[in-house]
């Protein structure tokens, strides 16, 4: 079965995109990935045990993320958790999705949508 | 004491928690139930150490969202799949089973024609075929992976398309007398049903890398029409409209063969017919298929369905 293409992954949902955001720099186990999200959202976006694992899911499933078998360490390390790494292909799609995004942004820039920025 | 209060919510919290995943579908609860209480007990730690007991109390609502739009989502997606993996199997093997049956029934209701030379290998042949078919349409994974996207969506669809024009033609052709439009009727048929296997190769191989899928979509698109043009066609031709007996001994086939018995012989050319599309069918279409696959050229496709399943406007599709 081949992995699907970043293409076919857009447009990732708000939920996934900061799941994978939230992975890009290091694993996470479930809760710290619910956490990452809502300070990297300030907390517009606070993910529910349900959302986060159904997504977490599906995201297995696409080969977005995938679960890792290194333990970081062991003395802040919980042995119950599961942790979640970011795939190479997570990283084509949430990259495919920054380059959509920001060129949404920037037609919505061109139209004096958004606030001009300060100097 | 309120430390007290607060562990005895918390522990009660958890063990409401606990009773409410029993909502999600086994296998979603098999793979994350403890996942999912050491998540909801680190963030209703976390909440309280915060923001006290109110802070709490927003937690519960929010999971209590939460919980209904994903345990609706995780059913939702369960009920859909097994609905498509039934109605999928459903469908084959129906037309499987019902073809095998009329080829039992039409030679047990006729014991003459076991007597005929070569009668039997004429028998065993489709049912041979139509076993294979049965055993594939068993063994297709229907684990919502991308082997079920590809069978389920454009070549299933198209297949059923094809099957419904086939069997139409076979009815025309039977009950209608089109005189020497008869050949161009046929051929033009054929020519919609392989250009409609090469779309169901062309749109599933759309967006993949993996070239071999336009092949199995065509194929599979082949199998579903010439399931519905076999059994519909057994049906009509070995009971409800067989061909009359003096139009048979006209036949160059029948002069041919050097069977006696016309009726016999009209079985055997009914199961040879059949036999025929069986084979045939899935071979022609992984050819269109896997031809029509190769035009794609890697272009992605309108994934219309995202990762939360939900339904989605694809901007970039458009």
């Amino acid at each position: 079965m081949t992995k699907p293409s970043p293409q076919e992954m857009q447009p990732l949902t708000p939920a996934v995109f900061y799941i994978l955001l939230a992975l890009v720099d290091k694993e996470r186990h479930g809760y710290g990935i619910m956490r990452e999200v809502s300070l990297e959202t300030a907390g517009q976006l606070k993910l529910g045990p349900g959302t986060l694992y159904g997504c977490l899911n599906r995201m297995l499933t696409a080969g977005l993320v995938e679960e890792s078998g290194e333990r970081p360490d062991p003395i802040i390390d919980d042995q119950r958790r599961r942790y979640y790494r970011i795939t190479r292909s997570g990283r084509r799609a949430i990259r495919a999705e920054a380059v959509r995004l920001s060129s949404a942004a920037a037609a919505a820039q061109r139209k004096r949508l958004l606030p001009e920025a300060r100097a | 004491m309120r430390g007290h209060i607060v562990k005895c919510l918390l522990s009660s919290m958890t063990a409401v928690y606990r009773v409410m995943l029993l909502a999600y579908p086994s296998e979603f609860r098999r793979r994350f139930y403890n996942d999912m209480i050491q998540v909801f007990i680190d963030d209703a730690r976390e909440t309280t150490d915060a923001r006290g007991l109110r802070g709490l109390l927003g937690m519960t609502v929010r999971v209590g969202i939460d919980f209904i739009a994903s345990t609706m989502r995780e059913r939702i997606a369960v009920m859909k799949r097994a609905t498509q993996q039934s109605m999928v199997k459903w469908l084959m093997l129906s037309g499987v089973l019902v073809s095998c049956g009329m080829i039992f029934a039409s030679i047990a209701l006729y014991r003459p024609y076991l007597a005929m030379d070569q009668s039997m290998v004429q028998a065993i042949e489709p049912v041979a075929v139509l076993v294979l078919y049965g055993i594939i349409a068993t063994w297709i994974p229907m684990d919502g992976g991308r082997w079920q996207r590809t069978l389920l969506s454009a070549p299933l669809n198209l297949g059923i398309v094809t099957g419904m024009l086939g069997m139409a033609h076979i009815f025309s052709g039977n009950f209608v007398d089109f005189g020497r439009w008869n050949g161009t009727m046929t051929l033009s048929v054929m020519a919609i049903s392989f250009m409609l296997w090469g779309v169901a190769g062309y749109s599933s191989a759309r967006g993949q890398s993996f070239p071999i899928t336009g092949v199995i979509a065509g194929a599979w698109s082949g199998m579903v029409c010439s399931v519905i043009v076999v059994t519909s066609g057994l049906a009509l031709e070995l009971f409800i409209h067989p061909p009359a007996e003096n139009y048979v001994v006209t036949w160059a086939e029948f002069k041919r063969s050097g069977w006696s018995d016309v009726h016999a012989f009209r079985i055997a050319n009914t199961l040879e017919s059949g036999f025929e599309q069986l084979f045939l069918s899935p071979i022609i279409g992984a050819v269109f298929g896997g031809v029509a696959g190769l035009f794609t050229r890697q272009r992605p496709y309108d994934q219309s369905t995202n990762l939360e399943g939900r339904r989605v406007a694809n901007p970039s599709s458009r």
